[in-house]
């Protein structure tokens, strides 16, 4: 492994093995089409100038399937932001949420979830994060699923009300206000068998 | 070993870097302990049921650990760790990008001297 000169970045062992590591599963059964592969056997030397000798990696047999990710539709979802400041960023950030929350309940819309992101506090960790206050100022993000794209989008027009009459001290008003709701494509990963795939490959000069 | 005085156990970001991602609705954590010392440390004090207690809350599912002793890596399998995953999931980081960060601000125990 290595890069081109005065590019930037660095291939040190360190780096290539944060890449071995990346998203891998099971490192000693690696599955690709052609083999299954046992990265715990792998090898690294650092030889310096960004260059790492990657070898010894061994495999077995691939897999008898192959992998194919089907997509399909399965319902919405919603996203929307609104920023609130000191003093006491967080709180206010939590109440304009349960706000939100009531707000589902009194219309009765068709929501199947909702999840809160207070940005600048858990929005990356959620329940990891550590606790830091005060805050100079916190981010609301309040997403929802639902099957109903138009119970969502009437769930989007709850967020500009916010700013005259919840908790003070919010701008920031996503879509000027009214986000709006989006198809979830979700993937199923499965497996196909070999004798169901005819590989083609055709070279266009 | 880096840190003899471990009266207070050891930040594993001293000890060790990492790379987190998402394998659909499974987080993967990859962490590489900056030396042989360090790796030994990992294998014995980061287990999986020690992630698991770090992510509870985020990670519902069971946590499985992989060891690469020629690289110095562990690599974490986490079930049922990410809403969903993908367009599915409701979080901001709906692929777990950030939580290798997490994992390494955790502090790992004082080392019990034999």
């Amino acid at each position: 492994m290595t890069k081109p000169p005065d590019t930037g970045g660095a291939v040190t062992t360190e780096t290539v093995s944060e890449q071995l590591v990346y998203e891998i599963g099971d490192p000693s059964a690696y599955l690709t089409p052609d083999v299954t592969a046992d990265f715990t056997s792998v090898r690294l030397e650092d030889l310096g100038d960004d260059a790492v000798r990657v070898h010894g990696v061994t495999g077995t047999a691939p897999p008898e399937d192959y992998k194919a990710t089907v997509h399909y539709p399965n319902g919405f979802k919603l996203a929307g932001e609104l920023l609130y400041s000191r003093p006491d960023a967080l709180e206010k950030a939590r109440r304009a949420a349960s706000i939100l929350e009531d707000r589902i309940e009194t219309l009765g819309l068709d929501v199947e979830e909702t999840h809160a992101d207070y940005i600048g506090h858990d929005g990356a960790h959620g329940p990891a994060a550590p606790d830091r206050e005060p805050y100079n100022e916190i981010m609301l993000r309040f997403a929802a699923r639902g099957p109903s794209r138009d119970d969502l989008r009437r769930l989007g027009m709850e967020f500009a009300p916010l700013s005259m009459a919840g908790p003070p001290s919010v701008t920031g008003l996503t879509d000027g206000g009214r986000p709006s709701p989006t198809p979830i494509i979700d993937t199923w990963p499965t497996l196909v068998s070999r004798d169901a795939i005819q590989p083609e490959v055709t070279v266009h000069e | 070993m880096s840190d003899d005085t471990d009266d207070e156990g050891v930040l594993l970001a001293d000890i060790a870097h990492g790379r987190s991602g998402d394998k659909g609705n499974r987080l993967n954590i990859g962490v590489v302990a900056d030396d042989p010392d360090a790796y030994e440390r990992l294998r014995e004090q980061l287990t999986a049921a020690f992630v698991a207690e770090q992510f509870d809350g985020l990670v519902n599912g069971s946590v499985t650990r992989y060891e690469l002793p020629n690289i110095n890596a562990l690599n974490f399998l986490c079930e049922d760790a990410l809403d969903g995953g993908g367009q599915h999931s409701l979080r901001y980081d709906t692929q777990g990008k950030t939580y290798a960060a997490a994992l390494l601000e955790c502090r790992l125990p004082p080392r019990e001297v034999a």
